[in-house]
């Protein structure tokens, strides 16, 4: 492989140089960062860079923006931007480009994933080459969220941006083969120092999970990504692999109801069958452990998060026929809906574990499967079910950011596909968004989550993950708070 | 016989065309599409719309299939709404990797069930012959993903003699290349070779008993002719429609080998394409699939009058 010159690295010897191997259970897509298909994780740190950088506590932390501030009362967000960055084009990165690119995420023709949140910015502003301002209507406390995920483009190599993607990461493109691997190689000219340590990549698309952990065990590869919880269990014991939980909390198993429909317009018919969830069943089955049920919609380092009332919910069949009875009822039929678990990893476990409970408490409840297609058609779109299965994401961030952009959480009573309407909802969250005092938000989010679990439109049952698995030999891996992979520090031993 | 295959070859036209046709519809009919898969799960509905607009999806169905088969007869496949790659080169990619391991596998399984199915026939009830019903019991029973992955456990978890996955074009690195093919091949080789050769040993038993074997025997001929020259020749007719059907079924039904392996091949291309909606790379790949599909039968009929004189292509099968 070729090892180069060692240096130092905190209180490790680094070595430097060497091909990684990295090896994800889905297939790199395009490298457009606007777009957020699961096999492109694993590209979008290496090729890109975002303004600022989460670390895995929720702490905001310099990238290509070296400081911010806010001013006006928080309406505006001014950036002082890296001096010295080029991209892989050998252009340097401006703060044109940033604006460029923020324009890029809010044109609705693009589609990009975070496009809601990119909203919230009314105007961006290249003050000179190096500073660049953000306009609000209003303040926003949790805009920092969107520059963690705004991953920054050349504005003049945008044509090629899905083919050829060009950025400031630490590893420029060499190769795509479309469907098998991924070819990288150094930056040589990237701004953090000294860094990245490897020489190269190859990143491989292995999709079948049996054989993604014997190539790992193997040693045919150095990191395994989006390895299945039953298989992390496995490898655990494993003296030559260390195991990696990343991105906890950035997507959630979901229970969600049509509120606008007979039974689950009932509040108690809701509330039985939340009782009748086995969450700590479910985690154990489909996570193997890895994840804790929770019943708040965020995890435990959100400023959402608070430990009495995520603990609020119970398993109790009991409790959960006797709100039955008080609801009038002795038996029903329901059909819950879940995506194929390609598409809604887990959905289909979760159902199978509430069956079986709930027609202990006289709910018979018919499963119906659909490919993803039809069930976004039928869940998101037409709100044209009675109870489903599914995921929901960006819970890992500010509360704010979840209520802006995931469908079962939307504050509008259009586009929430549970058909949930409050006005009292959309003004808390509306609140939390503009007020920017720690601790009067923690108590606006007290009240949202008090009515979260009074109202049990969308019931939360176990935050999902991405398992990594990495050879010892491997060091400096991160995942970042999103669980994309993060490989500027990474080092073959 | 030229006349026969250039007529055969023109009437391939009309086939794929009504393909084309089918492919197209089934696809569109289905739900969802490519904007949605763009424009991602929590994508407003205007926002989707805004997508498949500048995709050019909202046009009427006919429109944009009159546009796609006016490319393709410019000889231009199109592009893949998600990668934005030129189809013409995903699909160049994938088919000659499916190519390789169906060919490997197909080779594998002939060398296997020929010698096998021949010796069962010709020791039928015997210890042997029981043997081989055997293995074609546990071939066909067998799941190719099983297979697969006990193979790489014992030859690359255990031995550390072939590489677990992924294919190396035998071009660049022909000893790394063969390398990668011995896995998948063989997984997919077993598993036809058990079909092969229970075809072999029933044409060869219903030929042994046919009168000019006898009369080859009676001639005094050496077993070793009769066998080879007289029995198998004709027994190999119905193999080798066969061998024309499960070549065609496994270009595009290699899928779970191509995925346990990570081999990039076309069956693995169509699935990825179906999930992600891309319309161009699903329309071209079975395209594709229908045409060789096509050619393959036609070398099959070909082959019929090489294997049996008594058939003559332009009169009995045109």
């Amino acid at each position: 492989m070729g090892l180069g010159v060692p240096a130092v690295s905190g209180a490790q010897a680094v070595r430097k140089g060497g091909i990684l191997r990295y090896a994800h259970g889905a297939d790199v897509l395009n490298f457009d960062p606007a777009q957020l298909p699961a096999g492109n994780y694993a590209m979008l740190w290496t090729l890109y860079d975002t303004l600022i950088r989460f670390d895995p506590k929720y702490k905001a932390t310099p990238q290509l923006a070296e400081s911010w501030e806010f001013a006006d009362g928080g309406k505006r967000l001014r950036m002082k931007l890296r001096k010295g960055v080029t991209f892989h084009s050998g252009r340097d990165f401006t703060a044109a480009d940033v604006v460029f690119t923020l324009q890029r995420y809010q044109d609705k023709e693009v589609g990009a994933q975070f496009r809601t949140m990119s909203l919230y910015i009314k105007e961006a502003k290249a003050e000179d080459k190096h500073t660049v301002s953000f306009f609000m209507e209003k303040p926003n406390a949790a805009i920092l969220d969107f520059f963690d995920s705004m991953f920054i483009v050349d504005k003049e190599a945008i044509n090629d941006a899905k083919t050829k993607g060009v950025g400031t990461g630490p590893f420029r493109l060499v190769r795509w083969i479309p469907g098998d691997r991924v070819i990288w190689e150094k930056n040589k000219t990237y701004w953090k120092e000294g860094k990245p340590y490897i020489d190269g990549i190859e990143m491989l698309a292995i999709p079948d999970p049996s054989a993604l952990a014997i190539n790992i065990e193997s040693g045919a590869v150095h990191i395994a990504e989006r390895m299945p919880p039953t298989d992390l269990k496995r490898l655990q014991g494993n003296p030559t692999l260390d195991i990696i939980v990343g991105g906890i909390g950035n997507i959630w198993n979901v229970v969600l109801f049509n509120v606008k429909r007979p039974p689950f317009d009932n509040p108690k018919v809701r509330a039985a069958v939340d009782l009748a969830i086995d969450r700590q069943r479910f985690a154990q089955i489909y996570h193997a452990g890895f994840s804790k049920p929770a019943c708040l919609p965020y995890p435990e380092f959100s400023p959402g998060y608070f430990a009495d009332q995520a603990s609020r919910c119970e398993f109790n069949l009991d409790k959960a026929k006797k709100l039955l009875n008080e609801a009038g009822i002795s038996s029903l039929d329901v059909t819950m809906t879940i995506p194929s678990s390609d598409y809604s990893p887990g959905s289909d476990v979760l159902a199978q574990v509430m069956n079986a409970d709930l027609k202990k408490i006289g709910i018979n409840v018919k499963i119906e499967t659909l490919a993803m297609a039809v069930a976004r058609q039928k869940i998101v779109y037409a709100k044209d079910f009675q109870m489903a299965g599914h995921l929901y994401g960006r819970a890992n961030k500010d509360p704010v950011t979840m209520f802006a952009g995931t469908t079962p959480f939307l504050t509008s009573c259009e586009l929430n596909n549970t058909g949930y309407c409050s006005e009292r909802f959309k003004k808390l969250v509306d609140e939390a968004a503009a007020t920017l005092e720690p601790e009067k938000r923690k108590a606006i989010f007290r009240e949202i989550n008090e009515l979260l679990l009074a109202e049990k439109f969308a019931l939360p049952i176990a935050p999902n993950f991405l398992g990594f698995v990495k050879r010892k030999n491997v060091h400096g891996f991160a995942a970042s708070l999103d669980g994309y992979g993060i490989l500027e520090e990474t080092w073959l031993a | 016989m030229g006349a026969y295959i250039l007529r055969r070859l023109l009437q391939l036209i009309p086939v794929v065309v009504m393909s084309s046709v089918l492919v197209f519809l089934l696809l569109h009919l289905v739900p969802g599409d490519p904007a949605e898969t763009v424009a991602g799960p929590d994508a407003t509905p205007d926002v989707v719309a805004a997508v498949r607009h500048k995709m050019g999806l909202d046009q009427p169905l006919a429109v944009q299939y009159g546009r796609w088969l006016g490319n393709i007869a410019r000889g231009d496949l199109g592009t893949s709404y998600i990668s934005h790659l030129p189809v013409i080169d995903l699909v160049g990619y994938a088919f000659p990797a499916t190519l390789q391991l169906t060919l490997a596998a197909l080779v594998l399984a002939l060398v296997i069930s020929l010698p096998l199915g021949v010796l069962a026939s010709l020791k039928q009830a015997s210890k042997l012959d029981l043997v081989v019903q055997g293995y074609t019991a546990l071939g066909l029973g067998v799941p190719n993903f099983w297979l697969g992955i006990l193979l790489i456990l014992v030859f690359a978890l255990f031995l550390g003699l072939l590489p677990p996955g992924g294919r190396i074009d035998p071009t660049q690195n022909l000893a790394i290349g063969l390398k990668t093919l011995i896995l998948p091949a063989v997984t997919l080789g077993i598993q036809i070779s058990a079909v092969f050769t229970r075809f072999v040993r029933t044409a060869m038993l219903e030929v042994l008993h046919e009168d000019y074997v006898r009369t080859a025997r009676a001639k005094g001929l050496p077993e070793r002719v009769v066998v080879v020259r007289h029995a198998l020749r004709s027994a190999l007719v119905p193999v080798v429609t066969v061998v024309g059907l499960q070549f065609g079924r496994l270009l595009g039904g290699a899928v779970v080998v191509e995925s346990v392996f990570a081999w990039p091949g076309v069956g693995r291309l169509i699935i990825q394409a179906v999930e992600q909606r891309d319309y161009t790379v699903v329309q071209a790949g079975l395209l594709g699939l229908v045409a060789v599909f096509l050619l393959i039968n036609l070398m099959t009929d070909i082959m019929y009058a090489f294997l049996d004189p008594r058939i003559r292509l332009g009169a009995g099968m045109g």
